[in-house]
């Protein structure tokens, strides 16, 4: 009896000291997003499904300002910028560009908005829209986010991000759809908080 | 010689016209894939992003992502039966008269990119479509 309850105190201890790290990861993560104003990186973007033989894929660059303003900028193999201030997006394709008001689609804002959030990771801290479990390796931490609510859920199956252990910064975010169907978004030359033109995000 | 000049210039300018009407949007070879920068316009919503339409012999495949790389929507097109088969829609689109209207509109895009136009608009709805080839993957 007393061996029983003193491996259960042994697993319950476990579990304590495995949650408060868990919990320490993801508040170091937090705490390094709240301090990013600003972000810019290049990006190689893959989409792979299992309807196209070949995987699609593009490079370009972003940018990435609080006050939710992201611009996504693909350079290979084609030319298209889609950037975001406050609730206005425009598209430019080449000659041409639209703007659209994403006040009018929920869904598309909201989709908009977690991207910008897991670029800094602050997603980890948005409870409401996420479960989240956080593994570990020796370069990595891995955080699984599992979208709560159904909406979400139709969209991605399950986010993972990948953190740099030493920078506490994203260095790959994947997206996994119900199908089967993957997107990885490997994020290379980050830098943080250096000022970004205004000109950069700006809504024609 | 006037009157020759302006009938050849227009000759010209009718071929021109005529010929660009006729070269196909869409991938030509099995296994050829073409790319697409994609606006669809409707009412409350606009749709962007990229798509790819693969050619697989006797039908062609079509994916819509948007710039996230999340599957908005996805088709196959039987060349020999002229006819679309929705594979996937995007939750909040996913109803059932919308879904009839994707595939009816989705056949007409095919048909407008087989004849080299890029946009196809329904005027019933007010829905338009617009796919600018980008590159052939």
């Amino acid at each position: 009896m007393k061996r029983l309850l003193l491996l259960s105190f042994t697993f319950l201890l476990c579990q304590v000291a495995f949650s408060q790290s868990d919990k320490e990861v993801k508040q170091n993560i937090s705490s390094t997003a709240a301090s990013i104003q600003t972000l810019a990186c290049d990006f190689t973007q893959t989409k792979n499904m299992s309807l196209l033989s070949s995987p699609i894929t593009s490079q370009g660059r972003m940018y990435y300002s609080s006050g939710n303003r992201l611009r996504w900028e693909y350079t290979t193999p084609y030319s298209y910028v889609f950037l975001l201030n406050g609730n206005r997006v425009t598209i430019h394709q080449g000659s041409q560009s639209s703007v659209m008001d994403i006040g009018n689609n929920s869904l598309f804002g909201e989709i908009v908005r977690i991207m910008g959030s897991c670029m800094t990771g602050s997603c980890l801290a948005e409870d409401t829209s996420f479960t989240s479990q956080i593994s570990v390796t020796s370069k990595e931490y891995i955080a699984t986010l599992t979208p709560v609510r159904k909406e979400l859920r139709s969209l991605f199956d399950t986010i993972i991000l990948h953190f740099d252990r030493s920078a506490m910064m994203i260095v790959t975010i994947e997206l996994l759809e119900s199908s089967g169907d993957t997107t990885t978004i490997n994020l290379k030359n980050v830098v943080t908080n250096k000022k970004i033109d205004d000109k950069m995000f700006l809504i024609d | 010689m006037i009157r020759c000049f302006l009938l050849i210039s227009a000759f010209i300018s009718v071929s021109v016209a005529y010929g660009q009407k006729n070269i196909s949007l869409l991938p030509q070879t099995t296994g050829q894939a073409q790319q697409y920068d994609v606006t669809i316009t409707m009412k409350h919503t606009t749709l962007s992003g990229i798509a790819v339409v693969e050619n697989k012999g006797d039908s062609l495949t079509g994916v819509l992502i948007n710039e996230f790389g999340i599957t908005a929507l996805a088709w196959t097109y039987d060349l020999s039966h002229d006819k679309v088969r929705l594979i996937s829609v995007v939750h909040f689109i996913d109803k059932w008269y919308i879904r009839k209207v994707l595939r009816r509109d989705i056949r007409h895009l095919m048909l407008a990119l087989s004849i080299g136009q890029e946009e196809y608009v329904n005027s019933k709805r007010d829905i338009h479509y617009t796919f600018r080839p980008q590159h052939i993957i």
